[in-house]
């Protein structure tokens, strides 16, 4: 079996059960919007946060953002044939979603906060392996509180969108590195390649902001 | 490329827990005899630890279909439908196929009878026709035909046909295979060339 293989296989659907997202999808496709309003509850405030973090910006942008993406959902519905897992498609129409906002407020420039650059925010080639700094222990329960998040929050923003958008997949959506690159468009060595830059990148990061108290 | 510099490329997966089962026992293997790619992976953990922590909060969940959004995003939803039926179609519906029947029901009834009833009169001249040849024709002593639009009536076919039909009339089949009894009956094939029926 070819890595390939192992990576379809890894990211193929169950067999929908009465309540699935598959199952449901499948109903909505067909016209019941009772069945496409469960999957809105079920997805909407985890693609609100996932569409704030890829366009650096929450309120009333990120609301219209997650309608749009809904309603490009329900509108290619037809076009899912169950090969994958709902929820994949649905962060993947989210990532083209999102793409597409920020090219068309690119030729507007307007004042974003984030420091994206390049066409996926990468600010050009992606940098060889990086280096991982020591971080001293305990720093994560320094982290916890409400304050310490916010930056941390602030760190995140100002990774570029390629690897925020990799952190935020894995770390919160807890999402496989098969489905990562099925949404990502790109093979699962690239995935590897971009948390673990993505990683190595915070901790610096983070270690500068514990060393700056 | 050292052990340490190719370790540390399979650090995340191994934290991640996709790495394969038998590159992950190497890699471990690794880890226990050195400490700097341990502390490598600590740090890589503690980074994961501290992303999933800063995760905003989300809002209540809200019952099916009530989620803040919904009712705009439906509407929405309902003018996607609208625009995947085909224009100039009425939406299909029982409503629709009872206003057509009530228009079209009695164009239909009347023209089936009059239909009807030019087939019943072109029948009764057709009969009319034959009657009036066959009783033009008939010797003094044959029996009387019976007025009316149907004087055949109650009489066989084969008493008809006989009536009707000219005295040379025979089956096609008979005829097909007939030598020409005279050069002016026959055409270039030197078959006989019957005449028209006579009706």
């Amino acid at each position: 079996m070819s890595p390939r293989d192992l990576d379809v296989a890894a990211s193929a659907p169950p067999p929908p059960t009465p309540c699935s997202d598959e199952h449901l999808a499948g109903a909505a496709a067909a016209g019941d919007h009772d069945a496409f309003a469960r999957l809105y509850d079920r997805y909407r405030e985890r693609l609100r946060c996932f569409v704030a973090w890829q366009v650096g910006g929450g309120g009333q942008r990120a609301d219209e953002l997650v309608q749009e993406v809904f309603f490009q959902t329900y509108r290619s519905l037809h076009r899912f044939g169950g090969r994958s897992r709902f929820r994949t498609w649905l962060y993947g129409v989210a990532r083209n979603v999102c793409l597409h906002d920020r090219r068309r407020r690119r030729r507007r420039p307007t004042l974003l906060h984030g420091g994206t650059g390049g066409e996926d925010g990468a600010g050009g080639e992606e940098p060889a392996l990086e280096e991982i700094p020591d971080l001293e222990p305990g720093i994560a329960e320094r982290l916890a509180t409400a304050e310490r998040r916010r930056a941390v929050r602030r760190e995140l923003d100002r990774l570029p969108a390629i690897y925020r958008t990799a952190l935020l997949l894995r770390d919160w959506e807890e999402l496989s590195y098969a489905e990562m690159a099925e949404i990502l468009a790109v093979p699962v060595g690239t995935v590897r390649s971009r948390l673990h830059k993505a990683r190595a990148k915070l901790a610096r990061a983070l270690r500068d902001l514990m060393d700056g108290d | 490329m050292n052990d340490c510099t190719r370790i540390e490329t399979e650090l995340t997966p191994l934290l991640d827990g996709e790495l394969e089962p038998a590159v992950a026992v190497a890699v471990r293997r690794h880890l226990a005899d050195c400490p700097r790619c341990a502390r490598r992976l600590a740090t890589l953990e503690t980074v994961r630890a501290v992303v999933a922590g800063a995760r905003p909060e989300g809002s209540a969940r809200a019952a099916d279909g009530d989620a803040p959004g919904w009712a705009a995003l439906e509407r929405r939803l309902l003018a996607a439908d609208e625009e995947r039926r085909p224009s100039g179609r009425p939406a299909p519906g029982p409503r629709s196929r009872r206003r057509w029947m009530p228009g079209r029901g009695p164009w239909k009834l009347a023209a089936s009878i009059l239909a009807a009833a030019v087939l019943a009169g072109s029948l009764w001249i057709v009969e009319h026709r034959v009657t009036g040849v066959v009783a033009g024709t008939a010797s003094p002593g044959s029996e009387a035909v019976a007025p009316g639009p149907f004087p055949d009536a109650g009489r066989s076919p084969s008493v008809r046909a006989a009536e009707i039909s000219p005295p040379i009339a025979r089956e096609p089949s008979e005829l097909e295979d007939e030598p020409c009894a005279s050069a002016e009956d026959c055409g270039s094939g030197g078959r006989r060339i019957w005449p028209a029926f006579p009706l």
